[in-house]
């Protein structure tokens, strides 16, 4: 029996196993460990719309919840719960084409190709503000992949997994969006010369 | 190719750059908003629990159904009553079509010739001026078609008359 056990010890996979169990005090923890990195995607992977990445939190681990019977033993839960979490990001880009209308609900007055007044160009606020709007207008495969390998930290196999493709389109990418916000971003650089 | 262009991308001082600002940008907005508590995702998870039960039917109450349904097929007297009670007897319908030729037949008919008398009189002028005035109806007797002949359109008239049909003289 397990009244007095604490899960903090458990893996996630263990966890994910008493979870398919009906335990909620397993599924608890593996809230608390997962709902704000699931909710720092939601909000990356949606255009900065907090509200609707606290839905998609929300939605993912009912989704969880309701498929663990359905959760392969060997199989770590990151890649799992990130393979759901980008499949409703699939969904909401095909139903409300949220790339998109994204640049007009940030309402940003500045343009990514205009440039910026001299006193500015180094300054690093601009070139967070400049960040954001390129990493939007990535399209939405390489934004997930972007978020997922340097900001989640998860490597190139496993994003291969979450994204459902072979690890060589993983890595063309994130070459292409590396590519790319290295050219919309090099006259913002605080750190250019 | 490709792996060794992405390390010397990511190795660049920009890309480097990009990645560290990108990776602050994600751990504040990670930390700066507010999550939903775990409670409120319990009762959401059993509110839609509730809702499936609800809409789920019973085996139990399908097989009762079905139950009530032969009873109420095999027990009902739709066979014992009269026949002559009922209000239509199903028959077969066979419908025809009538078609009839045209059948011709070939009639002799008898040609007579026809004596053209050509009556020359003196009019005066003072008969011609009389008949001017009076219609021909009145001084012509002209009677009706008979039906009963077998050529009506030439019954009652006579050959000399002006206005007989020209194609019909030509058959005569």
């Amino acid at each position: 029996m397990r009244i007095f056990h604490s899960y903090k010890q458990d893996t996630d996979e263990e966890l994910m196993r008493w979870v398919s169990r009906s335990n909620t005090k397993a599924f608890e923890e593996l809230y608390t460990r997962y709902a704000r990195r699931m909710q720092g995607f939601f909000i990356r992977m949606l255009g900065y719309d907090i509200a609707k990445a606290e839905d998609f939190t929300q939605e993912l681990f009912l989704k969880v919840y309701e498929s663990r019977g359905a959760y392969e033993e060997g199989r770590t839960f990151s890649s799992w719960a990130f393979s759901m979490a980008y499949n409703l990001c699939k969904n909401e880009y095909r139903h409300r084409d949220i790339v998109e209308s994204h640049e007009q609900e940030l309402n940003y007055n500045s343009d990514a190709t205009e440039e910026p007044a001299f006193e500015q160009m180094y300054d690093r606020a601009v070139f967070e503000n400049q960040l954001s709007i390129s990493l939007s207008k990535l399209s939405g495969d390489q934004l997930a992949a972007f978020t997922l390998r340097y900001n989640e930290e998860l490597s190139v196999q496993e994003i291969a997994r979450v994204l459902d493709c072979p690890e060589g389109t993983v890595k063309s990418r994130l070459h292409y969006a590396l590519r790319s916000l290295s050219q919309s971003l090099s006259i913002y650089n605080p750190i250019k010369p | 190719m490709k792996e060794d262009e992405l390390t010397k991308l990511e190795e660049s001082r920009d890309v480097k750059q990009i990645l560290e600002t990108s990776k602050a940008l994600y751990d504040k907005d990670k930390a700066g908003n507010t999550l939903r508590s775990f409670d409120s995702l319990m009762k959401q998870i059993d509110q839609r629990g509730q809702t499936s039960r609800r809409v789920g039917i019973s085996p139990w109450w399908l097989v009762a159904a079905c139950l009530i349904g032969l009873l109420i097929g095999w027990n009902l007297p739709f066979d014992n009553a009269p026949k002559d009670d009922k209000l239509a007897v199903n028959d077969t319908v066979v419908v025809t079509e009538k078609h009839t030729d045209t059948i011709y037949q070939q009639v002799q008919v008898a040609v007579k010739t026809l004596d053209r008398k050509e009556r020359r009189e003196v009019v005066s002028p003072q008969t011609m001026q009389a008949q001017k005035v009076v219609a021909p109806v009145m001084t012509t007797e002209i009677p009706l078609p008979d039906p009963r002949n077998s050529r009506p359109a030439t019954a009652g008239r006579s050959l000399s008359q002006e206005d007989f049909p020209v194609h019909l003289l030509v058959s005569l």
